[in-house]
């Protein structure tokens, strides 16, 4: 693509869509299409890495190869991704850059339009801000060095930090664990490594935005984080992508490993455009009294398919997925959670709100499973679908094993419209149709989107706005 | 056989294949058992002791295939199977009892009939029994269709079930499944109503050491209400998979599944159930709850409670829960001087009971009461 074509779609584009935008690609390494043995090896190679990782890349394939679609239970429009013609590596090959002076404007320019304030760039602890495959800006604050925290790419976490890295990496989330899980694992580039020291709680959260840049390119992002003992930290990302005419694969895998006492928030926002599939498994790993939080909020994208996890590994270990969804047309949110209790007394919540529009499909899928011979673990799942128009679809697929009588779990869920007469109340006292309708959507999710940090609800409220545009009258 | 003799029907049943692991509509299921590959033909019965008689109602039996006794006008008995479906998880089962199914009744009525069915079984080996019932437009029927082993012989139960519910018909239907530990019991059941129809099947199970049940229930006309209520007792070595599907395919239609579970010992329940409403269905109602009663620390339960929603204009809600009988509760009625072995028994079949009191029917809840009271007597 030229930059004059490029300038042109982002004209277009600057009107319908928040984070839709794109800029001239300038690729120093490119692994091509299509994907074999020797695209691992250029990986690699490229990245320098060492003999066991290209071994885990290669065992990885064969995994993926080996295993098929999982179209018996899920969507068959997973059929319409084209292996062959998927981009697998592509990097401009810049270093991490040490300020936000380093950037590439046309990246700074994406921020803008990604609407990172100002102030809230000045007052983020850390940003690592991945430009196709590798993070183009990179940003640790000193104070958070001091402490002994580790914010790198993974990458550099498996080369410069193998210690720590590599008994914790590929143990939540193993490779065999799902087709795209084994995938991610063969051609993952890009993503991060946390660390955090025992006892350390960081006090602001750490930022990562990611985004697809390049047609036909997936994106593979691999990101551990390690609280030790103690630890709390809070991690926020990002997805924007622009729009392209082929369809686009994202393939992430997030492992997180809270040791005892600590605390582990992951915060997700993602809004790939509508083009894009969103294949991602994200889990974590809960020692003893340790807490695992997955906020995710899932509005772009043609098909996501992500269930995040906790395994409670340790007594009183908690997990929770609070999840927000919103499928319009032609996209389908198929989100969940995934819940395993191996612990005595380890309580986990789920609270997923979605809503259709147009003719968008939400799904929720979860698994609830508490093995024999415990005791004193609880569940309560809620799920609740609000459908917008007459061909708006929603669906709700929850799994519960739960072996012997020491045990309390719960799941409910809903599904309702707004009614005639809130919509009629709110028209009468001058709003339009929209408003209304606007008003009512975000009143259903409100008491979630404030579980987000405040930037992010503003944001939220902000796209849900902008979705629900055209969607009534 | 020669080729030219060949059945479709049984042609159908060699060209499909025996459920496997990896089929949706089997997870958590025990795949295997449905494998009849193998099971003969069920030899002929033996005369038993017959449960007491149900008043009002016209009593027919059969030992094993054969029909012994009942006969009735709106009652005609079936020599072959009406060729069920199945359409959730068992093709292969369905066409095994089109091809082999030789005996069973057909009811036709548009008057109020109380018929009673006994299956007694006796003996190893295949039976496949076949009920259809057609309650023409304004019927009251009530149909209550009872199972029970005369002997501690392996049987495999393969049975079928067609309801029809006419405008403003009314249906209440009741299964009793008191089989010996040693069979297994499949069932596939279809319902269809129309307008206004309204019709409340219940099952109880409390034998067999593994069942299949897969309950698949139209509501095909505006304003029809659908109930599906089932009581399940597993116990240790009992194994319970229950599917169902509430299929919304018309304007302001109800329905409302109650599934209560109640398990002792080992045993072990698979529940998975489907709300569908289809496009268009708009004013659809429906409710799906599966409660699952822990009795002890080594029984297990596989929840898989669905919804598809393809209307905008709903109520729908579905709930799952898993739990053992609450400490207030007991104290409750300890207080009340009742020791804490019978406090629990009697919570256990109170909750059992609320399943059964939405049948609204004093003859089949006195009938399904008996049958629950007696396998609680089993296992406490």
């Amino acid at each position: 693509m030229n930059s004059e074509t490029a300038t042109v779609q982002q004209v277009a584009l600057e009107k319908d869509n928040i984070g839709d935008f794109s800029f001239p690609e300038n690729h120093k390494f490119d692994a091509g299409t299509g994907l074999n043995g020797d695209t691992l090896d250029y990986i690699s190679k490229v990245k320098d890495e060492p003999a066991w990782v290209n071994e885990f890349r290669h065992k990885a394939l064969a995994v993926f190869e080996s295993k098929p679609m999982p179209t018996n239970w899920a969507t068959e429009d997973l059929n319409a991704i084209d292996f062959d013609k998927i981009r697998y590596y592509l990097s401009d090959g810049a270093t991490p850059k040490r300020s936000w002076d380093d950037v590439p404007p046309e990246v700074l320019e994406t921020f803008d339009r990604l609407g990172v304030p100002e102030q809230e760039r000045a007052f983020l602890a850390g940003v690592e801000a991945q430009y196709d495959s590798e993070a183009a800006y990179s940003n640790v604050k000193e104070a958070l060095a001091e402490e002994g925290v580790i914010f790198v790419t993974c990458s550099e976490g498996l080369k410069e930090h193998a210690d720590i890295f590599r008994p914790w990496f590929g143990k939540v989330i193993p490779v065999g664990d799902n087709k795209f899980s084994a995938l991610n694992s063969a051609v993952m580039s890009g993503g991060s490594f946390i660390y955090i020291p025992k006892g350390v709680k960081v006090k602001h959260p750490l930022q990562a935005y990611f985004r697809i840049n390049s047609e036909n390119f997936g994106q593979f992002e691999r990101t551990l984080i390690i609280a030790d003992e103690g630890s709390e930290v809070m991690y926020m990302e990002g997805c924007t992508a622009p729009k392209f005419e082929t369809a686009t694969l994202h393939s992430a895998v997030v492992e997180l490993v809270a040791m005892k006492g600590a605390k582990i928030q992951y915060i997700t926002v993602q809004n790939w455009s509508s083009n894009v599939f969103n294949l991602v498994t994200k889990r974590g790993l809960a020692h003893e009294d340790a807490e695992i939080r997955w906020i995710d909020c899932n509005i772009g994208s043609r098909l996501t398919m992500k269930y995040p996890g906790v395994v409670m590994k340790g007594e009183r270990a908690r997990g929770e997925v609070i999840s927000i969804a919103l499928a319009n047309d032609g996209q389908h949110q198929d989100t969940g959670a995934k819940m395993i209790h191996a612990a005595n007394n380890t309580t986990s919540n789920v609270i997923s709100k979605s809503i259709s529009i147009g003719a968008g499909r939400s799904t929720y899928r979860g698994q609830v499973h508490i093995p024999k011979h415990l005791k004193g673990c609880k569940n309560n799942t809620e799920c609740d679908a609000l459908l917008i128009n007459p061909k708006s679809r929603t669906d709700t697929y929850p799994a519960i094993s739960v072996k012997g009588n020491q045990h309390v779990t719960q799941h409910e869920a809903s599904v309702s419209q707004v009614s005639k007469e809130m919509l009629f109340y709110m028209q009468q006292r001058g709003l339009s149709e929209t408003q209304a309708m606007s008003l009512a959507v975000n009143g259903f999710i409100n008491d979630l989107v404030e579980e987000f940090p405040m930037e992010y609800s503003v944001e939220l409220k902000r796209l849900i706005d902008l979705e629900m545009e055209g969607s009534v009258g | 056989m020669s080729a030219t003799l060949t059945s479709p029907a049984l042609e159908k049943f060699e060209a499909l294949k025996w459920p496997v692991r990896t089929v949706e509509n089997w997870r958590f299921g025990a795949w295997k058992e449905a494998n009849l590959s193998g099971v003969e033909p069920i030899g002929y019965g033996t005369a038993a002791e017959l449960p007491a008689e149900i008043e009002g109602a016209t009593r027919f039996v059969f030992q094993n295939a054969e029909h012994v006794s009942g006969s009735h006008d709106s009652v005609t008995l079936l020599s072959e199977s009406f060729g069920p479906g199945s359409r959730l998880g068992s093709p292969k089962l369905a066409a095994l009892h089109s091809a082999q199914s030789d005996h069973g009744i057909s009811i036709t009525a548009s008057g109020k009939e109380i018929i009673e069915i006994i299956h007694l079984v006796t003996g190893e080996g295949l039976l496949l029994p076949s009920l259809v019932i057609n309650a023409e437009a304004g019927a009251n029927l009530r149909v209550i269709q009872r199972f029970i082993s005369t002997d501690d012989a392996a049987a495999v139960v393969l049975t079928a079930v067609d309801v029809n519910v006419g405008e403003k018909a009314e249906v209440k239907y009741l299964v009793t499944q008191e089989l010996n530990r040693a069979s297994k019991f499949i069932r596939i059941a279809d319902s269809c109503l129309q307008t206004g129809a309204s019709a409340k099947q219940a099952v109880i199970h409390t034998g067999s050491k593994w069942l299949r049940e897969e309950t698949y229930s139209t509501l095909d006309g505006s304003d029809s209400q659908s109930h599906i209520l089932s009581v399940s007792l597993p116990d240790t070595g009992q194994e319970f998979d229950q599917r169902t599907f509430q299929h919304h395919g018309a304007r302001d239609t109800y329905s409302d599944l109650l599934f209560k579970n109640t398990l002792f010992g080992k045993g072990k329940t698979i529940f998975s159930g489907l709300i569908f409403v289809d496009e268009g269905a708009h004013g659809t109602d429906a409710y799906q709850t599966c409660r699952n009663l822990m009795m002890s620390d080594d029984c297990e339960a596989h929840s898989m409670p669905g919804l598809e929603i393809n209307a905008d204009d709903v109520k729908c809600s579905h709930g799952s829960t898993s739990a053992r009988v609450s400490d207030e509760e007991i104290f409750y009625l300890m207080a009340r001087g009742i020791q804490p072995k019978m406090a629990r028994g009697l919570v256990a079949q109170g909750f059992s009971a609320e399943a059964v009191e939405k049948l609204e029917d004093g003859t089949l809840e006195a009938l399904a009461i008996e049958v629950i009271e007696r396998k609680f007597q089993a296992v406490e």
